[in-house]
């Protein structure tokens, strides 16, 4: 008993210190189709809030990525 | 600028100098030497010629150990004066350019309309992709196009080879001296500007990176 209050007080005191944050949440992120979406879930992994939905840039596919730089094949126009 | 002016050109070889004196050669044969059986008959065939000039494709901080990779420079193709653009500036060719002008315009006119469409609504992107155009330049020898004089050169990323010449020193033989050899720095004739070796390098990297539709897929 006397070892659970010397515990907890341990855990309010390193919490509420002076220079820490307190973080009961987590942020996670995660891509959704094109998107990247940040939620904040609890300790115990509970959904609380979305915080941030963003167009992920890298959503280009390896081929979308290849064609982008594309090549102009006109040397059959110009043999000698 | 294409290239840098004579008092501001490294004492050393880089990537696109302009240099004369080293040979170049071509081996043909007529097919893989998979067996050397006596019934089975290897021809080949090894030329050897020393090129006017060459073009040094070893990228700057490889050029060590006693190696380095050249290319001949070789005559622009007379078709290139099919094209306005391109007789009005040939280095355009060593950059990226919108898709309809890389056409002569007598082809173009050629192509049906649903087909231009589609090909102008593409990337600006590369043609010739192997192709380098040098610029003129009083130490190239004029030659005729389709009657016109031309001084521009170009080389073939599909030439490369490798030439072994015991005096192209190692890294930090160069550093240590800050110079080549006398006669490795005799044989550099043109070096090019910082923002044409860019393109050089822009256009060397695209040949090589290209991949083929069916590793995409």
């Amino acid at each position: 008993m006397e070892q659970e209050i010397i515990n907890s007080n341990y855990d309010v005191f390193t919490k509420d210190a002076t220079g820490s944050t307190r973080q009961d949440y987590r942020i996670i992120s995660f891509p959704f189709e094109k998107y990247e979406i940040k939620v904040r879930v609890s300790p115990s992994n509970e959904f609380i809030d979305i915080l941030e939905v963003k167009v992920n840039k890298d959503f280009l596919s390896y081929k979308q990525r290849m064609s982008s730089r594309s090549h102009i094949d006109v040397d059959k126009y110009y043999r000698e | 600028m294409f290239y840098e002016p004579p008092e501001s050109t490294d004492q050393f070889l880089r990537l696109g100098d302009v240099v004369e004196g080293y040979v170049s050669f071509s081996a043909k044969i007529t097919e893989p030497f998979l067996s050397f059986e006596r019934k089975v008959y290897h021809n080949y065939n090894i030329d050897i010629e020393v090129p006017t000039r060459s073009v040094v494709l070893t990228p700057c901080c490889s050029i060590e150990d006693q190696m380095i990779s050249l290319t001949p420079l070789i005559q622009l193709r007379s078709d290139f004066l099919k094209n306005d653009y391109y007789s009005q500036d040939f280095t355009r060719i060593n950059r990226v350019m919108a898709p309809k002008l890389a056409f002569p315009p007598d082809e173009w006119e050629k192509i049906p309309g649903g087909e231009k469409r589609e090909i102008e609504s593409r990337a600006d992107g590369y043609a010739h992709i192997s192709f380098f155009v040098y610029s003129s330049n009083e130490l190239f020898n004029p030659y005729e196009l389709r009657r016109q004089q031309v001084k521009h050169y170009m080389i073939d990323f599909r030439n490369i080879q490798t030439i072994k010449c015991a005096l192209i020193k190692t890294k930090e033989q160069r550093e240590k001296s800050g110079k080549e050899e006398p006669p490795i720095l005799k044989s550099k004739l043109l070096q090019l500007s910082v923002s044409t070796r860019k393109e050089l390098r822009d256009k060397l990297s695209n040949y090589f990176w290209r991949s083929n539709d069916i590793d995409i897929d």
